[in-house]
């Protein structure tokens, strides 16, 4: 298995370019997904991100100077891209989060999936009711389990600052389950 | 040590949010958000490179030989101008040197004759000019 660094060596000087990027897409194919989806919850919005994202990164590996970690810089164009989706969303009036949330409860009780309960609801709502920039913050630190320094690069803050929107996600979603 | 306290401080991070949610019901949120279609990431890769192929703008590569031959051409391009400008003005610095002395007397004789009649028109039309200055002039002024 080649590293990042091999891959994107190999790419630039077009030696099988298609297959290594094809690796370097492989490796890294899933936690970008699960990131967007995360914040946008439809599968075909986050297919259709996940995509923008791998094209994006086709474009501009060429002139990647390797100056940061290769996955930092993905998630930080799957952050920019999933916050455009979201941008362009909220200016459509198109928003899918409550019709999703609906979903998720139905489905829920249709399959043989565990039961959501009233705090798995809660949860979904919580989370949705944050600013994108904490969800995400919040998502990258609770479930990819990211450094301070790494969140930062990604959302283009401070560690001070990635610390904070965290702290600030957790202690609002505590205000929410407090008032519901 | 600093993996340690990076880990200490990811698990204070972590226990933040489960003491408001279960470790459970994180999770479940978590593997809800997971779901995907069967055979999704076995594909995506095609998907997205069938997406390049079809967007790819036409980039135009030049080969080793290419880049001679531009290099050939701007040179070449590049020389015939300093020597085109070279020339030019070392036959603009000669004419200027020729003296009327340097002229052989059959040279300038045809040169006259050629342009004798021009002469004549240019000696008429000086005078006729002359005239209509001194009638215009009048006996106050001349006195």
């Amino acid at each position: 298995m080649h590293s990042d660094q091999e891959l994107i060596i190999q790419f630039q000087q077009s030696i099988e370019r298609e297959q290594s990027f094809t690796q370097l897409l492989k490796k890294h194919q899933v936690k970008v997904y699960h990131q967007i989806k995360r914040m946008v919850l439809d599968h075909d919005d986050a297919d259709d991100i996940a995509q923008m994202v791998w094209i994006k990164i086709w474009n501009k590996l060429d002139g990647f100077k390797m100056e940061s970690e290769f996955s930092t810089w993905l998630f930080r164009i799957a952050y920019n891209e999933t916050l455009n989706f979201l941008a362009k969303q909220k200016r459509q009036g198109t928003s899918n989060s409550n019709s999703d949330l609906l979903d998720y409860e139905n489905l829920s009780s249709e399959t043989d999936a565990p039961k959501s309960s009233e705090i798995q609801i809660k949860l979904d709502q919580g989370v949705k009711q944050l600013p994108e920039k904490q969800q995400f913050v919040f998502m990258l630190r609770y479930f990819e389990e990211l450094n301070y320094e790494k969140i930062a690069s990604i959302t283009g803050t401070t560690v001070g600052g990635a610390k904070a929107n965290y702290h600030q996600a957790v202690k609002k979603l505590e205000e929410f389950l407090k008032k519901t | 040590m600093e993996t340690n306290n990076i880990n200490i401080e990811l698990n204070t991070d972590k226990l933040a949010a489960e003491q408001l949610f279960s470790k459970q019901d994180l999770a479940h949120f978590n593997l809800e958000k997971m779901e995907v279609p069967s055979d999704y990431f076995d594909t995506f890769s095609d998907k997205v490179l069938d997406r390049i192929s079809k967007n790819k703008p036409s980039v135009f590569y030049l080969t080793t030989y290419g880049k001679m031959a531009i290099a050939a051409v701007f040179i070449f391009v590049t020389a015939s101008a300093f020597i085109f400008l070279n020339n030019y003005s070392k036959v603009k610095s000669d004419l200027a040197v020729i003296s009327i002395q340097d002229i052989s007397n059959e040279e300038i004789e045809s040169y006259v004759n050629a342009n004798e009649w021009i002469a004549e028109m240019d000696w008429q039309t000086e005078s006729v000019k002359l005239e209509s200055d001194y009638s215009s002039l009048s006996k106050d002024t001349i006195d």
